[in-house]
């Protein structure tokens, strides 16, 4: 039978076309999630700078105006949205560190701003984690002190846990470095500014965590001492 | 430890694109030779069961005698309903020869066989001529060339003692053979029951096999005619000379031999011959251990073909695919069995830490942000659905009426599993030339 090469030509060409389809459709994906981060951290910075705002124009706000939570639901779910585009595109992708850094801001600044809002109201202190990580040096425990982290945010919603990558090219996340004279020996957790290193169980970073956040834990407390009393007055 | 498996999953991640190139290119060239051929399918599915089933013989019809060449080792369970099929074929009964060769079976094949020897051509309604032969034990190849020495008719017919040929079969498939440039055919193979889920898969894995068959006979390049219901010119025998021991794979090699030759082959999709499938996880891989391993042995015999135009499609094409999707299948299979360890794992690690957690107890809904939009993904759903597709058009090939979903979820799922098994041992074995199994039955083997 004589060959006809055609057919080995078409089929490459279509092959071709399948693939750049492929790659099309994943950019195109990939860029809106990239918009997706961007778009909420600008949310973010735009809050931040309102509530700063806020504080410079009226030196004397009711405690009961401040509100902030909402700024630690909007973070945390950039953080979950960022590990997963890191964990697809990697560590070295130039618009995964770009967000990376953005998002290492809008933290610092919301740390800040916890920091004065705890200081001016007393019935607003918050409770916050500072974590530390390094994707370069090594550290093996750093995937198990996340999934820890994790575990004690949905224990206490109310807990601020600040995660920075120890290696990101940011002057404000080498100034907090040196402010709390950090190790280079991973993972690092800062609680009450006492710098702690190396890998927390769940038990013990709970055991560490201040006590005012202990009264917020969604986890249910059996009393057994409570007594059931029937219709005789008589305990059952 | 990190660093190495991170190295370790962006080389194989890097690796995957080619073998998927690769996958999709044979995809598209074997979707574009099935279609360039479906004017003739159409033509010949113009004829209707009916037609086939109410044919009437005149003397001016091309009606070539045949031998049916049966070779039978321990084939006790299944060859009479084989050899009923053939008595049932719609077909002159004068123009048929059955030989049956009882191989050294240590059962009463023999015996059966020769309950069929008392066929008498003048004084019962089959009518047709059954000749016993008994020889010890020395293999299929031994056994068919036994046979060949006494054939005379125009066509030899290889069928296997565990399959039933369809009534209209042999009507369909000597009109091939009008065509005088015709020198073999290959089926259209089914596997006959699937009452367990590894019938379930061989099943799938036959229909798959209809449509690329038919695919590569557009472009006269089949990869095998397969042992059950093959059939040859005799003078194909005459010029190439007899089966060869093969690496236990007489039929690829016959195929490989007549590629080398020019020799045209060309599937018959309506001649139905249904087959019966291991029945058990080890008899599967045993057999496809000895398919695997006897293509890749006769591939290397026959090396000189590849690449080579001068044998055609066969030699550019079905060959260099063949074992290029050998190897992709291999590291593919491979990459998704250390995805879905490394999957656990880390279920496992977070279990330590953090305890049991209901599977979906945190699930805030559905948010398309964590939907996987991989390439990769995109490419190997791309592969799926054609498979997909090629098994559903099979299945209106094959006129079957089992249903279909339930049996290609559990060859999606299972198979996968299943072939590492056997890729490995035929690439190893093929390889370092250990010593070669026979599995025709799953409980026994004879080493060769």
């Amino acid at each position: 039978m004589k060959i006809d090469y055609t057919k080995y030509l078409y089929s490459l060409i279509i092959t071709v076309a399948i693939f750049a389809t492929a790659i099309f459709a994943s950019k195109f994906f990939n860029n809106q999630r990239v918009d997706n981060v961007k778009s909420i951290q600008d949310n973010i910075a735009i809050n931040i700078l309102s509530i700063e705002t806020q504080f410079d124009l009226l030196k004397e706000v009711p405690c009961s105006n401040l509100d902030s939570n909402i700024l630690s639901e909007e973070l945390s779910k950039i953080g979950e949205r960022l590990s997963y585009l890191e964990s697809n595109r990697g560590a070295d992708d130039a618009e995964v560190i770009y967000l990376k850094k953005y998002y290492s801001l809008l933290e610092i600044k919301d740390y800040l701003l916890t920091k004065r809002l705890s200081e001016k109201c007393v019935n607003k202190k918050i409770a916050y984690v500072i974590y530390i990580y390094s994707n370069n040096k090594n550290c093996e425990s750093c995937n198990k002190q996340s999934l820890v982290l994790t575990a004690m945010r949905e224990k206490y919603p109310e807990l601020r846990v600040y995660s920075f990558d120890y290696d990101l090219e940011l002057s404000a996340l080498e100034t907090l470095k040196k402010a709390y004279k950090v190790p280079a020996t991973f993972p690092i957790i800062i609680i009450d500014d006492k710098v702690i290193s190396g890998y927390m169980d769940k038990d013990a970073l709970d055991s560490a965590l201040p006590a005012s956040i202990k009264s917020t834990s969604t986890e249910k407390v059996i009393d057994k001492s409570i007594k059931t009393i029937n219709k005789d007055n008589k305990a059952i | 430890m990190n660093n190495f498996l991170a190295t370790f999953d962006t080389t194989m991640n890097a690796l995957m694109y080619p073998f998927l190139f690769l996958s999709i290119y044979f995809q598209v060239f074997m979707l574009s030779n099935f279609f360039s051929g479906r004017h003739a399918m159409r033509l010949e599915n113009k004829f209707s069961d009916d037609f086939y089933k109410n044919f009437t013989f005149n003397k001016n019809d091309y009606i070539p005698e045949v031998s049916f060449l049966i070779p039978a080792w321990n084939e006790s369970k299944t060859l009479n309903g084989t050899i009923e099929s053939v008595f049932n074929l719609i077909y002159p009964k004068d123009k048929i020869t059955i030989y049956i060769i009882n191989d050294g079976s240590t059962d009463n094949t023999l015996e059966i066989a020769r309950s069929y020897e008392n066929y008498d051509i003048n004084k019962n309604e089959k009518g047709i001529k059954v000749i016993v032969l008994d020889k010890e034990n020395g293999g299929k190849h031994t056994a068919l060339n036994l046979a060949l020495t006494y054939v005379t008719s125009e066509l030899v017919i290889c069928l296997d003692a565990d399959s039933y040929v369809d009534e209209k079969a042999l009507i369909i498939a000597t009109q091939y053979f009008k065509d005088e440039s015709v020198k073999g055919l290959a089926s259209c193979m089914q596997i006959k029951d699937t009452p367990t889920w590894i019938h379930k898969i061989q099943r799938i894995e036959y229909l798959l096999s209809i449509f690329w068959k038919k695919s590569y006979s557009n472009i006269d390049a089949i990869q095998v005619v397969p042992g059950p219901f093959s059939i040859f010119r005799k003078s194909v025998f005459d010029e190439l000379g007899n089966y060869r021991p093969a690496h236990n794979a007489e039929d690829l090699e016959m195929t490989m031999r007549m590629h080398k030759h020019g020799y045209k082959i060309v599937n018959a999709h309506r001649a139905y011959v249904y087959t019966v499938g291991p029945d058990t996880l080890k008899g599967l891989i045993k057999q496809r251990v000895r398919w695997l391993r006897g293509f890749l042995d006769n591939a290397w015999d026959y090396r000189e073909m590849f690449f080579k135009k001068k044998y055609g499609h066969f030699g550019l094409f079905t060959l260099p695919i063949a074992i290029s999707l050998i190897f992709y299948v291999i590291f593919a299979i491979t990459y998704a069995i250390y995805k879905t360890i490394i999957v656990i794992y880390n279920y496992y690690q977070q279990f330590i830490i953090l305890g049991f957690k209901f599977p979906f107890s945190d699930w805030k809904g559905v948010d398309w942000f964590y939907f996987n939009t991989d390439m990769m993904l995109f490419l190997e759903m791309f592969i799926l659905t054609v498979l997909a597709f090629v098994i559903f058009t099979s299945k209106q090939i094959a006129k079957d009426e089992r249903p279909l979903l339930q049996h290609m979820l559990i060859y999606y799922f299972l198979y996968p599993f299943i072939v590492p098994i056997f890729a490995f041992k035929a690439v190893f074995g093929s390889l370092f030339k250990t010593k070669s199994l026979w599995g025709l039955q799953d409980n026994k083997v004879i080493a060769k």
